[in-house]
């Protein structure tokens, strides 16, 4: 039956049975683990969910009302961090990506960025509240924080973006020689959107970590569980909001289950969006369009 | 011997047969074509590569580079718009005349001589980019602007055949064209900044017999305005396109030019035996 009767010989097959059997059982846990921790957290804090829940203030801090003020308070750190991080981290890619002339220079930044990646995330909270909070004197607020978890997130951008623009085929950048064009304009307009696939899977990474972080925004934007008006007011990321109503409110349990819930559904719309505008952008460059 | 080149080859290899045996009247003719390289040079790492290259190409004909792999046939094209310096430790030594002027002197704009040396590669490269863009983009970095770029963008698809064919779709991605497609609108590119010379790196040998066919029924067509140099591992493919054939081999490890002539000459009755060897197939 097989045109290659040696890879198929009985030995041969009885070891593949047994790899594929270790394969499958190793993925059947990993699918196991997440359909254990989404099930138990729906039968815990499915109940508390609605759409009331979603659209109105917290109130007794947390244990009744909704969570309105938390859902925009993370999402104004979100956007803050992003538009911080976003940016600085292109430019710094780009730097590292074209910098083949100062390598000295390149490897500093790049190994910077190593460290910076493993720093854990409470001393980027505690510095964040010495310099954004206090030395800068933005105090506890949205913009304290979100500056904070753009540090944070910082490496991840970097190090994606890079990685994606050194994923780029060689003859494409010189293709863009052979045409005369400026290293500035092979960047702009051949490696950055060849490139932007890695580069927006690089900023999703980032913003799942941003949006599940803790440490980092507990001491610099603070837990109020207010409206925020603007972004020098405090706010109580959602990660925060479960951690205290677990850890310091009596009976606050099932309503963190239930803040838990919302957060793990705004990760995986984050990730669901990112991979609806990358498919979309693969789908324009196939040109199934045309 | 070989009066016609003013630096002389190195001792160590022999001199390619470039020249008839009244060098005056030739001489003459030489110095006016449009590409003339004179013992062009190429090392990597200070390991000679190519040397002992002297050959001239002139609008109106195709000059094709034949000869087996690894025999310096690329770096021979890289070297003429110097693109061969982006490679780390390369180095390049001799003289490449571009209507008179040696392009090898560091004074040499890089974006002006890419734009008179225009060069389409093995594997069609085009970028991630509309069909338009791709022909807009390195037109723009040249200076080109307003109506100026949709008329060029239009007739170099229109010189490369492709008009008719994407003229709806010039917004949609130029991913989505096929392999020949591809390459057509790579030489498209090239041809909308007006080059005078066309470097082509195999350009046919990634594409199925029918593209092949096209691409090579256009260069026959672009010869008019351009001085063409083609490298090429298909041996037919020379003698059906290329009016003159350089022969290219390796001698002690490094590349050189062995002969260089009208390509009927050099596919019947070439003047060294090596030549000869690897056009009836007797090579290695």
């Amino acid at each position: 039956m097989s045109p290659l009767p040696g890879l198929m010989a009985a030995g041969g097959r009885a070891r593949d049975r047994v790899g594929f059997a270790i394969v499958w059982a190793a993925g059947s846990v990993v699918v196991a683990a997440l359909t254990a921790l989404v099930v138990s957290m729906l039968r815990a804090g499915g109940s508390g969910v609605s759409f009331a829940y979603l659209v109105s203030l917290p109130e007794r801090a947390g244990i009744d009302g909704g969570i309105a003020s938390v859902v925009v308070s993370t999402l104004l750190l979100l956007l803050v961090a992003l538009a911080a991080a976003a940016p600085l981290g292109l430019l710094t890619a780009v730097l590292l990506f074209e910098a083949t002339r100062t390598p000295r220079t390149a490897k500093l930044v790049s190994r910077s960025l190593d460290v910076l990646a493993c720093v854990p995330s409470i001393v980027f909270g505690l510095f964040g509240m010495k310099l954004f909070c206090e030395v800068i004197g933005l105090g506890w607020s949205i913009l304290s924080g979100g500056l904070t978890l753009a540090c944070m997130i910082m490496p991840v951008v970097v190090r994606s973006t890079e990685q994606a623009l050194r994923d780029v085929p060689a003859d494409q950048r010189l293709a863009c020689a052979a045409l005369g064009t400026s290293r500035w304009g092979a960047l702009l307009h051949v490696l950055v959107p060849a490139a932007t696939p890695g580069i927006v899977a690089g900023i999703v990474l980032a913003t799942g970590r941003a949006l599940a972080e803790t440490a980092a925004v507990l001491y610099t934007a603070g837990a109020s569980l207010r409206m925020p008006a603007s972004l020098i007011d405090p706010g109580r990321a959602l990660a925060v909001h479960v951690y205290t109503l677990a850890i310091e409110i009596p009976g606050g349990a099932p309503r963190a289950t239930s803040a838990a819930l919302v957060l793990l559904v705004l990760v995986g719309l984050t990730n669901a969006l990112a991979y609806c505008g990358s498919a979309v952008f693969r789908r324009w460059r196939l040109g199934s369009a045309a | 011997m070989n009066g016609a080149v003013d630096v002389p080859p190195a001792a160590t290899h022999r001199a390619p047969i470039l020249l008839a045996p009244d060098p005056g009247p030739r001489l003459q003719a030489l110095e006016r074509q449009k590409l003339v390289v004179q013992d062009l040079r190429v090392c990597y790492r200070g390991l000679p590569a190519l040397q002992g290259v002297s050959f001239s190409a002139d609008v109106g004909q195709i000059t094709a580079i034949i000869g087996s792999s690894g025999c310096g046939k690329s770096s021979c094209l890289l070297a003429l718009n110097r693109l061969a310096e982006l490679v780390p430790g390369s180095g390049v030594a001799g003289r490449v005349l571009l209507d008179g002027v040696d392009v090898l002197q560091p004074s040499t704009n890089l974006t002006t001589l890419r734009r008179r040396i225009g060069m389409v590669f093995q594997k069609p490269t085009p970028f991630p980019l509309s069909i338009e863009r791709n022909i807009a983009f390195p037109l723009r970095e040249h200076g080109v602007r307003g109506p100026e770029i949709a008329a060029r963008v239009r007739r170099a698809l229109v010189a490369v055949g492709l008009w008719s064919e994407v003229k709806d779709r010039l917004r949609s991605s130029a991913l989505a064209l096929s392999g020949g497609q591809q390459q057509r609108l790579c030489i498209a590119r090239a041809i909308a900044l007006e080059p005078e010379v066309l470097l082509l790196d195999e350009p046919t040998s990634s594409l199925d017999p029918a593209a092949a066919q096209r691409v090579e029924a256009l260069l026959s067509e672009l010869k008019t305005s351009y001085a063409i140099v083609v490298v090429t591992h298909n041996l037919h493919q020379a003698r059906r396109i290329a009016d003159r054939t350089a022969f290219f081999t390796l001698e002690d490890g490094v590349g050189t030019l062995v002969e260089l002539d009208d390509t009927a000459r050099i596919f019947a009755g070439a003047r060294d035996p090596r030549t000869r060897d690897y056009v009836e197939g007797r090579f290695g």
